[in-house]
């Protein structure tokens, strides 16, 4: 990928991003948050299987 | 049969110690007492009887009701899934029409997900995910007569996992490639009506000439958030969390190749998550790629969402870019569920053709409804092209619904 002055500016706004949320997690202590990505199916109560949202067809 | 053993033990026990120190004129409650005892002794022993035909009935009954059972220890198989289905009416200036749509932004679908415990480290996983969108937001045309396809189940994972806790975890077959979904990072709780794919709420409908009101290009055309390389057919491979840290590297058919990083923490009470991928296609569609995205939910509910990403086309001119912004907040306006708001803006350049300034803006509410599992939803959206040597009308859109989770 060779660099333009437009992905520069990019790449510039990325790592500002990242650096700052490393920066932040560095300095606090960070707690386990479970991120569900938005095309998943997400979490979270169904109309018929109730609170888990999901049909256990079988456990053992 | 534990009662049964102990109880008759001490029945003769308590005869033989009352046969002991019982004198002659005690002699007839004496009887009585071993007449009671052994009376009580029958009955127990009917009552265990009883209990135990009524525990294998009950055992019975279980099995006969179940329909799908396993003998194998440590496995689990659950069934769940979605239906997404609203209204959206659009305008490009020239034609208007309301579509009755599949939303894309989070398709109907139904997914199957089995689990394996071979060790207490090591488990093995499989997932079976289809979609079935009828009249698509992202398929739909001014010009179509009847809903648009297709008409059928379409891939989106069949894959099977190997997961070790302390080595993480490797993927085989169709599913998310390590980019996929790295731009599209979101914690505003509205992302099933607007997150950085724009082009999912009504992509599939066309700009028309300002002049002559001739069918122009269609939305997701004009414009890409440059997601990874979506899902395909790969090997993928993600390490352990590490602090709310993971990498992911997959290699796919036809040689293309990525490598993603994400975090999610939260980090004194304020959610934060993050990911930022870089990919090689050029072995197939001949391009690199780099995006990423990043969204923070504070304690109040106030809410922050960015991405951006720019590819580098093979002999291609300007490299397309897009960035992408929200601001949103959640709350409780209600009891059955949480209300989310939000605004987005959107600038995407160079993606159809050099040249090419595409711009959308939006405002969108979500009511969840946790009791019966569904969210309710409208978003309101304006789509501009301007191309050089062309004009082209806004495309305005508004799309309301429900997702409901069965």
């Amino acid at each position: 990928m060779h660099v333009t002055m437009r992905n520069r500016g990019f790449r510039l706004w990325l790592f500002a991003s990242f650096g700052a949320i490393l920066l932040a997690t560095a300095c606090t202590e960070v707690k386990p948050f479970e991120y569900t990505e938005i095309h998943e199916i997400q979490p979270g109560p169904g109309l018929l299987s109730g609170e888990d949202g999901e049909f256990v067809l079988f456990e053992n | 049969m534990v009662q049964k053993r102990i109880i008759l033990p001490i029945s003769a026990a308590m005869a033989v110690s009352l046969g002991a120190w019982a004198t002659p004129g005690s002699a007839q409650t004496l009887d009585e007492l071993k007449a009671q005892i052994q009376e009580m002794s029958t009955r127990l022993q009917e009552l265990e009887i009883k209990q135990e035909q009524l525990e294998k009935k009950t055992d019975e009954t279980v099995a006969d009701s179940q329909t799908v059972t396993s003998g194998k220890k440590g496995v689990k198989l659950t069934v769940s899934g979605q239906v997404n289905r609203g209204v959206l009416f659009a305008d490009n200036g020239d034609d208007s029409e309301f579509f009755y749509v599949d939303n894309d932004n989070s398709s109907t679908r139904v997914r199957f997900v089995g689990v394996g415990q071979l060790t207490d480290d090591i488990s093995v996983g499989t997932q079976i995910e289809v979609q079935f969108e009828s009249n698509s937001t992202a398929a739909i045309s001014f010009n179509q007569d009847s809903p648009a396809g297709p008409n059928n189940f379409t891939e989106r994972k069949l894959e099977l996992y190997g997961d070790s806790k302390r080595l993480g975890r490797l993927w085989v077959g169709q599913g998310d490639t390590a980019s996929n979904g790295t731009s599209e990072v979101d914690l505003s709780g509205t992302s099933v009506v607007a997150y950085s794919g724009i082009a999912d709420m009504a992509g599939g409908l066309e700009f028309s000439t300002d002049s002559t009101g001739a069918i122009g290009p269609q939305i997701n055309a004009a414009f890409s958030n440059f997601d990874g390389l979506s899902r395909d057919d790969r090997l993928r491979y993600d390490t352990p969390r590490f602090g709310g840290f993971m990498a992911s590297a997959s290699v796919i058919d036809g040689g293309s190749w990525d490598v993603a990083g994400r975090f999610s923490g939260d980090v004194s009470g304020t959610k934060v998550a993050g990911a930022v991928a870089y990919a090689d296609a050029n072995s197939r569609q001949g391009f690199e790629q780099l995006n990423g995205s990043v969204s923070v939910l504070l304690p109040m509910g106030l809410n922050f969402t960015a991405a951006a990403g720019t590819r580098d086309v093979k002999g291609g001119g300007d490299d397309p870019v897009f960035y992408y912004g929200k601001l949103g907040y959640k709350f409780d306006a209600i009891d059955f569920g949480g209300t989310a708001v939000s605004i987005d803006y959107t600038m995407a350049e160079d993606i159809d053709v050099d040249g090419d300034e595409f711009t959308s803006y939006g405002a969108f509410l979500v009511q969840d409804f946790d009791k019966i599992g569904t969210e309710f939803y409208i978003g309101f959206r304006n789509h501009e092209l301007d191309r050089p040597g062309e004009n082209f009308d806004d495309v305005f859109a508004v799309l309301t619904g429900a997702r409901v989770k069965f």
